[in-house]
């Protein structure tokens, strides 16, 4: 297809999509968010109306829903906006937009099928399939003209009127253009089996919902699945006993795998917005120190001045990733290595019968303390809280007599860590190591994946990345949302090379 | 097996072209309705070609096979020696639909623009044809008026226009005058006397036959998904042998003057017809000189070509 008939059908989408009366509805309705953020400012202590005609105290607005908070002004102002532009995101883009840009663009095809039109436009020397995807690309274009209208308007406005630069915000754009693509494709292929502008936009909605609930289901089944697992592990850890796990029914067995058969079939229309998030931290956040790809661990910086040892890269689940002090002595530690995992299995004979269980923390440091004495050195132990988990921290001194290694042990689900501090005995004896110690395995630093105090929403949220496990990995995510597209594409031109106008 | 593009002198060429509708795998319960049954012909350069025929004869099927708007037929269509899925083939053609729809949220100068472009014009090369050819169809001063707001006649004329647009060899028409007035029919004889003019080939495909008769060189009478016959006006339009004669006086009754040559008399005051052969013509005009009487016009009666084709598709039902 040349770029003159590109244009051509193009600039007839265009002029289709103007005359239409819900496209208008839904520049208006694009319109008010962007209004609002020009008219509405938010400052440190208020929110000013009409440019400060009207001024409103945080406090009172505060008063008003009854909420005590320890915010400061400063973070009012930016937690008000954050919070319109995920309002505007999640709600009004992410929930009602789609719908009505499905609404807007869901005849694109059917009318071009319809007897009289199509004659005359399938006469003319262009193919059918090109026909078929320039109306395709013609409605993500519309939608990403809307969209991008939508977060420039509304990011302008928060800038000139309330002085906050988000540039991350303008990445929302992103998220209904990608979630248009996928119900567009469907909405093609409908238009072109029922040459229905209005089945097109039943069924695509119908899929969308469907879409949506599938995404729910799949997501509970997968964060109870996972939450049972830690609890057997966790039981087992406390007992001898171990409940042995009861095979499901036949039906719920049907139900789960149609579940999960629908839910990778499907495109991953709920996954929009967290992909658009994870993109916008991605490029606007520095990526974290280390990221299991099961979202059990997460570490947001490594050790302050110290530098990463390049070939311990990537190693956190083998030898582990270290870090050297390069010659710095006022650090705590020459060197810091920090690795996980799996638990040894271990068999127990519990009465006549044998149980297996997994190895703890503290039975690791045992092991080493017992590795230790054998090479003949004299290590010591002792159990600590750190950051709120048991930890059994075991030092010794090479045979240098100067040389110092501090271990510490923790176990957590399905995995043992070691954290380890390698220096001179003055260097980890000093008030600097205690600092990088506390530094490092900080709550705020490091996360463990506490499955129990989380939502299925908020656990699929965390463990979505792109080093995450294959199913929840951004990159199929997005793989399989294409290859939905590209085979419901294939599907709508199958049928339209066959059909005789 | 039809010649490839070059070899070929003709402009269109269809062999043994037979198509069926609703036989499909989602249909294999039913055998389908066949419209074409094994169509063959051939239509050369510069030639005003009428395809006529009854409602469900098939001749719609048969333009859009030629346009690519209907596939999976059996047999062989060229069109300038190419199959018409060939896009290419395409730019050469224009294309009039029967119950066309233009789309009504377009004023009929961007209806051009657009068909023109697709096509495979330059927007400047587009709008650089679409005035004089509004113009021609009488729709320059409305044409920034939006298609909606048209009236049939005036969809027609905009749709004659699309279908020239991008000045093709080859034009289907498939009823051009339906919806327009008499002076619009006018115009679109004319447009179709200029383009057989300046080379182009046009088919017609229409039910007003005097029309037809107007303006085509051949014409082709299909029914039934068969053709019935093929040949030029004269060869379709032939005598009846009826002859009527006006004369300046009444001549009183003349069945004694006139017996033995020809028959079916009628007589009414001064005009008479009577069926006769050459030879016969040639003796009542001696008789009649002979008796005084002057004769004011003599009119040799051919069938039209309406009468013709009633004939025609009648004997076929027979």
């Amino acid at each position: 297809m040349n770029f003159i008939i590109f244009r051509a059908l193009f600039e007839d989408a265009r002029q289709q999509v103007l005359d239409n009366k819900v496209f208008r509805l839904l520049l208006i309705l694009t319109a008010i968010p962007i209004v609002l953020t020009f008219v509405l400012g938010f400052h440190e202590e208020s929110i000013t109306l009409f440019w400060g005609w009207k001024e409103i105290d945080y406090k009172d607005i505060m008063e008003i829903f009854s909420a005590g908070g320890q915010s400061t002004a400063e973070d009012m102002a930016a937690q008000s906006i954050r919070f319109l532009q995920e309002f505007t995101l999640d709600a009004v883009v992410g929930r009602i937009g789609i719908m009505l840009c499905i609404a807007a663009t869901a005849f694109f095809a059917p009318k071009i099928l319809e007897k009289g039109s199509a004659d005359t436009l399938f006469s003319k020397p262009v193919s059918r399939i090109a026909i078929l995807l320039s109306r395709y690309f013609a409605g993500i274009l519309f939608v990403a003209f809307i969209s991008s209208l939508l977060v420039t308007g509304m990011y302008l406005g928060f800038l000139i009127n309330s002085g906050f630069n988000d540039p991350g915000f303008l990445w929302g754009a992103l998220t209904l253009v990608y979630l248009y693509a996928m119900m567009h494709a469907f909405s093609m292929v409908v238009a072109v089996f029922t040459r229905s502008s209005t089945a097109a936009i039943l069924l695509t909605i119908t899929l969308y919902m469907f879409c949506g609930g599938i995404h729910t289901g799949w997501t509970s089944l997968e964060f109870f699945t996972q939450k049972q697992h830690v609890a057997m592990l966790r039981i087992a850890d406390n007992s001898d006993d171990e409940d042995e796990v009861e095979e499901a029914g036949e039906l719920i067995q049907f139900l789960t795998s149609s579940l999960r058969f629908f839910h990778y079939v499907l495109p991953k229309t709920s996954d929009a917005d967290l992909i658009t998030n994870k993109l916008k931290r991605a490029l606007t956040e520095k990526p974290p120190a280390i990221q299991t790809s099961d979202g059990e661990f997460l570490m947001k910086l490594p050790p302050a001045d110290f530098s990463l040892v390049a070939d311990t890269k990537g190693k956190f689940e083998d030898t582990g990733v270290e870090w050297s002090a390069e010659g710095k002595t006022h650090l705590g530690a020459d060197s810091m290595r920090i690795r996980r995992y799996e638990r040894p299995k271990q068999e127990r004979k519990v009465g006549s019968k044998t149980r297996i269980r997994s190895q703890t923390g503290n039975e690791t440091a045992k092991q080493k303390m017992e590795e230790l004495q054998a090479t003949g050195a004299s290590p010591e132990s002792e159990d600590r809280k750190l950051s709120g988990v048991r930890t059994t921290q075991v030092t010794w001194l090479e045979s240098d007599g100067d040389t110092k290694h501090r271990m510490y042990f923790f176990h957590f689900d399905d995995w043992i860590y070691e954290f380890e501090l390698i220096g001179s005995v003055a260097q980890l004896d000093s008030h600097e190591a205690s600092q990088l110690r506390r530094n490092t395995l900080d709550r705020g630093n490091i996360i463990l994946g506490d499955i129990t105090g989380k939502t299925p929403g908020t656990w699929y949220s965390d463990i979505f990345s792109l080093t995450a496990e294959w199913k929840y990995n951004i990159f199929f995510s997005i793989g399989s949302s294409l290859a939905f597209i590209v085979s419901m594409l294939t599907l709508a031109w199958l049928r339209l090379r066959k059909i005789d106008f | 097996m039809l010649p490839i593009m070059g070899e070929s002198e003709f402009v269109l060429e269809v062999r043994g072209l037979k198509k069926t509708f609703g036989s499909g795998i989602f249909n294999r319960k039913s055998k389908g309705f066949t419209a074409l049954r094994g169509i063959d012909l051939s239509v050369g350069r510069g030639q005003v070609f009428g395809l006529l025929g009854p409602n469900g004869a098939g001749k719609t099927t048969m333009v859009k096979i030629l346009l690519d708007l209907v596939r999976g037929y059996e047999g062989e269509a060229r069109v300038f020696g190419q199959p018409p899925s060939d896009p290419k083939t395409r730019r050469r053609v224009g294309y009039l639909p029967e119950a066309h729809r233009m789309p009504e949220y377009l004023s009929g100068w961007q209806v051009m623009v657009l068909f023109g472009m697709l096509a495979g014009h330059t927007k400047k090369e587009a709008e650089k044809t679409a005035a004089p050819l509004l113009e021609k169809v009488g729709m320059l001063k409305d044409c920034r008026r939006k298609v909606r707001e048209y009236s049939k006649g005036m969809q027609q004329r905009l749709g004659l226009a699309q279908a020239l647009v991008h000045r093709p060899d080859l034009v289907f028409l498939d009823e051009p005058t339906d919806g327009v007035d008499p002076i619009g029919r006018a115009k679109i004889r004319e447009m179709v006397v200029d383009l057989k003019n300046s080379g182009s080939t046009i088919f017609i495909n229409s039910h007003l036959l005097n029309e037809v008769e107007m303006i085509c060189d051949q014409v082709v009478i299909i029914n039934h998904g068969e053709i019935l016959r093929q040949g030029t006006i004269e060869e379709m339009t032939p005598r009846t042998g009826i002859t009527q004669f006006e004369l300046r006086r009444d001549p009183g009754p003349l069945d004694i003057l006139l017996s033995g040559l020809g028959t079916d008399l009628e007589q009414k005051g001064c005009r008479f017809k009577v069926k006769v052969t050459d030879e016969e013509l040639d003796a009542i005009v001696d008789k009649l000189r002979a008796e005084k009487h002057t004769i004011a016009d003599i009119t040799r009666k051919r069938l039209t070509l309406e009468e013709s084709f009633i004939d025609l598709v009648k004997e076929d039902r027979q």
